[in-house]
C-alpha cells in the first residue's frame, strides 16, 4: 500500500486529524491523479452501499414479518413466569420424609437397639448365635492346607506352591539363586 | 464520505429511540416492535453484506434483536440505539463466520493475493452517477460477485465501513485486530473491488458520456 494512497483513503474515511487532512488536501489540489483516486474510493463506497441497500430492500416484507413473529415468541418464552409443575418422584419422597421425620428417627433408633441386643445375646463359645428361637448353627468354612513341593534348580533352589481356593488352584514357582544376597 | 455525516443521514431521531427503549425496558412489546420496524432492514443489509447468505443473515438479525431486548437494561444511551444494535449484529455475524466458515479462510496476508495490478488505488472510473450504474442488473450482479470473491475479512471490513461508516478503531475492536490491519484490509478490499469491476465501469462511463452528449445535442 503506497503511503500516499493510504493517506488518501484515510482522508476519504475521515480518519486524519485536521492538520494531516489539510496537508493531503493541498497535495490533491496539485495532483489530478490523486484527486481521481480519491473519487474512486467514493465511487466504490457508493456502489457497495447502494448494492447492499437495494439487496436488503428486495427481501419480501413477509420474511421480516415472520422474523418478528419468531422474535416475539422468543421474547414471550423469556418473560413468561416459570410454571409450577407436578412434583417428581424424588420430590414426593422428600416431602413424605419431611412429613414423617420424627417417626423415621424413632424407627431407626429402635432398629439399632434391637441389633445391639442381638450381638450381646450371641454365644461365642459354640460358634452359634443365640436367638429367641434357639441357637443358630453355623458351619466353619473348610480350609484345605496348601500343598507345597520342593524343586531343585541348577545354581539355586525352587519352591512350588499349589494354592487352592474357591476360584480353583493357582501354582506359584519361587526360584532362589544361590548367590542371591538379601537386600540386593 | 464523512462518517458522522453518513450516520446522521441514515439516523433517526435519537430522542424517539430512547423513549422507545425506555418503554421496551418496562415491557412494552409494541415499543420494541417499532424499533424492529425502524432498523431491521439496515441490520439485515449489514448481516447480509458480511455473510452473503439470506437465511444466515436473517438468523443473525433475529438473534441480534433477541439479544438487544435481553440486554436493554445495559444500554446506557451513550450512543444511538442503532449504533448499539449494529455492534451486536456485527459481533454475531463475525461469530457466525468463525463458526461456519465455508470457504476462503486463507488470507496470506490478503495484501498480495490479487495485486497483480500494483499496490495503488485506481482512479474514479464512472463518468456519471454511481446510482445510475446500480440500475443496471449486470452491474449489480458483478458487484455481488466481486463482494463474494473477497476474503471474509476483507468483505466484513468493507461492509462495516461503507454501510455503517464505522471508524478504523471501531472495526479493529469488532474484529479483534489492530487498526493497521483494518487499514490494510480496507485498502485491498477497495482496490480488489475496483479491479474486478474495472471493465464494467469503463463501459458504463462510455455509455453515460454518449447518452449525455446525445441529450445535449437534442437540446441544441
Amino acid at each position: 500500500m503506497k503511503e500516499h494512497d493510504s493517506d488518501l483513503m484515510a482522508l476519504a474515511d475521515g480518519e486524519l486529524d485536521e492538520r494531516a487532512a489539510r496537508e493531503v488536501e493541498e497535495r490533491i489540489a496539485r495532483d489530478q491523479t490523486s484527486r481521481r483516486k480519491l473519487e474512486g474510493v467514493g465511487e466504490i463506497s457508493e456502489l457497495v452501499r447502494g448494492h447492499l441497500e437495494l439487496t436488503s430492500d428486495a427481501v419480501p416484507r413477509k420474511k421480516f414479518d415472520a422474523l418478528w413473529r419468531e422474535i416475539d415468541k422468543s421474547l414471550d418464552r423469556e418473560t413468561e413466569p416459570v410454571k409450577t409443575r407436578a412434583p417428581g418422584f424424588l420430590r414426593r419422597v422428600g416431602r413424605w420424609f419431611d412429613h414423617h421425620r420424627s417417626h423415621i428417627i424413632t424407627g431407626a433408633v429402635s432398629a439399632g437397639a434391637v441389633a445391639a441386643l442381638a450381638l450381646v445375646l450371641r454365644n461365642p463359645s459354640d460358634g452359634a448365635i443365640a436367638t429367641k428361637h434357639g441357637p443358630l448353627d453355623t458351619t466353619p468354612v473348610v480350609h484345605r492346607p496348601t500343598e507345597i513341593e520342593s524343586l531343585d534348580t541348577p545354581g539355586g533352589t525352587g519352591t512350588v506352591f499349589n494354592l487352592e481356593d474357591e476360584d480353583g488352584s493357582t501354582t506359584v514357582i519361587w526360584v532362589t539363586p544361590e548367590d542371591s544376597v538379601e537386600g540386593i | 464520505m464523512n462518517k458522522e455525516g453518513q450516520r446522521a443521514s441514515t439516523g433517526r431521531d435519537p430522542v424517539d429511540d430512547r423513549e422507545l427503549v425506555e418503554s421496551a425496558r418496562k415491557g412494552d412489546r409494541d415499543a420494541f416492535r417499532t424499533l424492529f420496524e425502524r432498523y431491521h432492514r439496515r441490520a439485515y443489509a449489514l448481516a447480509f453484506g458480511v455473510l452473503r447468505h439470506q437465511d444466515d443473515a436473517l438468523d443473525v438479525v433475529q438473534d441480534a434483536f433477541i439479544k438487544a431486548h435481553k440486554y436493554l437494561d445495559k444500554f446506557e444511551g451513550n450512543s444511538s440505539f442503532y449504533t448499539w444494535l449494529y455492534r451486536i449484529v456485527m459481533n454475531l455475524a463475525i461469530d457466525h463466520l468463525r463458526k461456519h466458515r465455508r470457504v476462503r479462510p486463507v488470507e496470506l496476508d490478503e495484501a498480495h493475493l490479487d495485486d497483480s495490478s500494483g499496490d495503488e488505488l485506481l482512479p474514479k472510473m464512472l463518468g456519471g452517477n454511481p446510482g445510475r450504474a446500480l440500475l443496471d442488473k449486470e452491474i449489480r450482479a458483478r458487484i455481488d460477485q466481486a463482494l463474494g470473491e473477497l476474503s471474509e475479512n476483507h468483505r466484513a471490513v468493507l461492509v462495516m465501513r461503507e454501510l455503517e461508516g464505522m471508524s478504523y478503531e471501531e472495526m479493529a475492536q469488532a474484529m479483534g485486530c489492530s487498526k493497521g490491519t483494518i487499514m490494510s484490509r480496507l485498502f485491498h478490499a477497495r482496490k480488489n473491488m475496483q479491479k474486478r469491476l474495472a471493465d464494467l465501469l469503463d463501459r458504463v462511463a462510455v455509455n453515460d458520456e454518449t447518452e449525455d452528449a446525445a441529450a445535449s445535442g437534442s437540446r441544441a
